[in-house]
């Protein structure tokens, strides 16, 4: 089995809010200020943005995992022959895709999808969606990573 | 109220920009009335200020008032006599030692809130079909017009038809006009 896949697109923050706006004050990726930032409107704490390297992953761990839905990815997926994974992840909640000629397709999911999909399904599709979207987020799949070295 | 877009998904290069395009929106002095709202929309992704975690005094204790109300002078008396009542009420039952997950129950639907939203485009449309029209609450129709005064430029394929419908060229950008 071949499975191709390629980062076509994500969440991007660089040109739409204000150049003053808090959410483009965080330590992180942009894009994992946008998560950073949600988390703290939750608690008013946007004052603190930056201040804690620790806060979106404390976030997630506890569960609180809505705040990393804000930032969604585009992938290219080829496959051949097609497994059950492509059909595993089109079923997942809140992912869309478009079916193009040639076992390829267009998958954009956000970045909660591809962890759960990461726990159900350890298949080489998984691995590459973490891949590529930990360079984007790579606080939101530091821990996926570090079991990902550990059982290899 | 004020809405900000925070981020989208470029969709010039996409099949069916519709359903990969997504944006996301800060949504700010809005009504836990018009949030219920906003939040029933259900494909989409939300982060809301919690009134368990948040004093309602840490945002100045706002409430926010409808325009018929602000116009009639008994009712305008009445409504901040009672905002001001229940803030009394509330520090009393913080000094008394309970919690703000439980004395959050005296807050009415006036109360201020804030919200991260992320909504794909397909469901947006139909946010946008639902909430822009004349029917809609006041309050939820001018966050769905600044919305989509936002997010119109990036994808105008896809908001065309809504755009027109509505007349959003010739509208008054400052609101609904409702009075």
């Amino acid at each position: 089995m071949r499975t191709v896949v390629t980062l076509l697109a994500h969440t991007q923050i660089e040109s739409v809010p204000p150049p003053d706006h808090p959410v483009r004050q965080g330590a992180g990726t942009l894009a994992e200020n946008l998560i950073e930032y949600a988390g703290r409107v939750c608690y008013r704490s946007e004052a603190r943005m930056g201040t804690q390297p620790a806060f979106i992953s404390l976030r997630v761990r506890e569960g609180h995992e809505d705040i990393i839905e804000h930032v969604r990815f585009v992938f290219r997926v080829e496959q051949q022959p097609l497994d059950e994974d492509v059909l595993l992840l089109a079923n997942q909640p809140s992912v869309e895709y478009t079916r193009l000629a040639g076992e390829q397709w267009i998958f954009s999911l956000n970045a909660r999808n591809i962890r759960d999909f990461w726990r159900q399904s350890h298949s080489p599709l998984a691995r590459a969606l973490v891949a590529l979207a930990q360079p984007v987020l790579p606080t939101v799949y530091a821990d996926i990573e570090r079991q990902e070295e550990a059982g290899s | 109220m004020k809405v900000t877009l925070l981020g989208y998904i470029p969709v010039d290069d996409l099949p069916e920009p519709e359903k990969h395009g997504a944006a996301t929106f800060l949504i700010e002095g809005i009504s836990r009335t018009c949030s219920h709202q906003i939040v029933r929309h259900r494909l989409a992704s939300f982060s809301q200020e919690s009134q368990r975690y948040v004093s309602l005094d840490k945002g100045g204790w706002q409430a926010i008032i409808p325009p018929a109300v602000q116009q009639n002078e008994a009712a305008d008396q009445a409504m901040h006599e009672m905002w001001r009542s229940l803030q009394g009420a509330y520090t009393s039952l913080r000094q008394a030692g309970i919690r703000k997950e439980d004395a959050r129950f005296l807050l009415p639907n006036a109360a201020e809130t804030r919200l991260v939203m992320s909504m794909g485009y397909r469901p947006l449309r139909h946010f946008f079909w639902l909430r822009i029209d004349k029917a809609a609450q006041w309050e939820v129709q001018d966050v769905a017009r600044a919305m989509l005064r936002q997010v119109y430029p990036l994808a105008p394929g896809v908001f065309q038809d809504i755009w027109d419908a509505y007349d959003m060229a010739g509208a008054d950008p400052a609101g609904s006009g409702i009075e």
